[in-house]
């Protein structure tokens, strides 16, 4: 079964059919909620409830493409559950730090040396830090641009705002995640520097 | 005021380059800033700058996933979801908690209104002259037969002294002393007063017309003056028109048929809010 069909069956109520684009988009879907919340333990929370939620709102998909629905609903959840966190919360990114290398995604990867891949950590921790003092609004659209890949259209249908805030709030995002990592210049390796 | 017109410069700038970068700009704008660009060494320092930035974020690693995200084959169809938002969107919901509310309020006082009628006519029903008897026959033996208290008692009345009018008032001596004083300590004048005091000793079912017409006659017939005032009135037993007013206090089914219609009204819009928490 292509997709269409496999999102025809779960509209007439096959779990089977829906779990086949589950296994499709979950990585997707999870790295979105990881890199906008930061917490991989929330992230994986959030994901499978986004994957309720869709499954349960399936009958309100009108066709596009799935995986931007997908990413919608991953994204609003994620909101709601800044917002939870803001009021209530819980460990930092610093925390996270501490914790050991099979509980930090940022840390696997097979075939490197310890050289590389403390390297390639403290890039991949400063960027996160970068991308998380951005703005939930900033935040969404650069992932889903420049992590995801997805066009300004595809942004402006899931957000919900014109290409045009897509295209500002982009520029504004990049802007200020350059200045970020620019300011912690000395901490990048060489090959990553900006100037 | 030039800092705020710096900066409002300064992001133009990035969202022009940010768009050549991503290849969103018109043809116009595009052949303008690369024209610029090409005399520009700092503005090409910054679009350097974000390109590094936006491969930077590009290559950030996938993350596995933790753990497979399928759903369990027990999850609720989409088919009865859409039949609770068809519900929601109808305004359903919003109706029957006004009608949860008016039928709770009802059995309240459905339920209410049943305790109290049943149990004032239950209070009404008990025949409350029952003490007023004894208190007569107590006062009767203190004023009428002060020199025959020690010797004669109500259980040492003769039977054949009770009126034959009054079948059901007739007593069989209890103690066996009782033949003993027959005659010998009861004088013939003091026998009506002593039908008067077995007929108040009698015990009087409130639901035997003639007993408690008995007891009203003797009240009324001014052998006791000390109950010739308000307290023989009070003394008064239920006439026969009450008993017959009290037969119709039996239970009330339609009373109950509304109250157990409204509790079945209230379990099935408390369904219905169930329905409702699990849509959400």
């Amino acid at each position: 079964m292509d997709e269409a069909d496999l999102i025809t069956a779960a509209q007439k109520g096959s779990v089977d059919a829906f779990n086949e684009l589950v296994l499709k988009y979950q990585q997707q879907v999870y790295n979105l909620a990881w890199r906008i919340i930061g917490d991989p333990a929330l992230a994986a929370d959030v994901t499978q409830e986004a994957f309720i939620s869709a499954y349960q709102h399936i009958g309100e998909f009108r066709g596009g493409a799935f995986k931007s629905y997908l990413l919608r609903i991953v994204s609003n959840r994620c909101y709601d559950e800044l917002r939870r966190r803001r009021r209530r919360p819980t460990i930092s990114f610093e925390d996270f730090k501490e914790l050991d290398e099979e509980a930090n995604p940022l840390l696997i990867n097979g075939d490197e040396g310890p050289e590389e891949k403390a390297e390639r950590y403290e890039m991949a921790h400063l960027i996160q830090r970068g991308i998380e003092e951005l703005p939930f609004d900033q935040r969404l659209v650069l992932l889903l641009s420049d992590v995801e890949g997805l066009s300004y259209q595809e942004i402006a249908g899931i957000m919900d705002i014109p290409v045009g805030t897509v295209k500002s709030r982009l520029a504004r995002a990049r802007g200020k995640l350059r200045d970020f990592l620019r300011e912690r210049e000395e901490l990048l390796p060489l090959r990553y520097r900006l100037d | 005021m030039l800092r705020r017109g710096a900066k409002s410069e300064r992001e133009r700038l990035d969202e022009l380059l940010s768009a050549y970068l991503d290849g969103q700009l018109s043809d116009r704008e595009r052949v303008q800033l690369e024209a610029r660009l090409a005399s520009d060494a700092p503005l090409q320092k910054e679009l350097e700058a974000l390109r590094r930035t936006v491969a930077i974020v590009s290559e950030l690693p996938r993350l596995p996933v933790p753990r497979n995200f399928i759903l369990p084959q027990a999850m609720p169809t989409h088919q009865r979801q859409k039949a609770v938002a068809r519900l929601r969107s109808v305004g359903v919901f919003p109706r029957l908690t006004a009608a949860a509310a008016v039928a709770g309020a009802f059995l309240v006082i459905t339920v209410t209104s049943v305790l109290l009628y049943l149990g004032g006519a239950r209070m009404a029903a008990t025949p409350p002259p029952r003490e007023v008897p004894q208190q007569l026959v107590q006062e009767t033996i203190a004023v009428e037969l002060p020199t025959e208290k020690a010797e004669v008692t109500p259980e040492a009345i003769a039977p054949a002294s009770i009126p034959t009018e009054a079948p059901m008032l007739k007593r069989a001596p209890r103690s066996p002393t009782a033949p003993s004083l027959l005659g010998a300590s009861v004088s013939p004048t003091p026998m009506p007063e002593v039908e008067e005091r077995e007929r108040l000793i009698a015990p009087a079912p409130a639901a035997i017309p003639t007993a408690t017409a008995l007891i009203t006659d003797a009240v009324r017939s001014h052998e006791y003056p000390a109950l010739e005032s308000g307290e023989a009135e009070q003394a008064e037993a239920p006439g026969p028109e009450d008993v017959q007013t009290y037969e119709g206090v039996a239970p009330v089914p339609w009373l109950f048929l509304l109250g157990i219609g409204a509790l079945v009204l209230v379990l099935v819009i408390m369904g219905a809010f169930r329905l409702r928490r699990w849509k959400k």
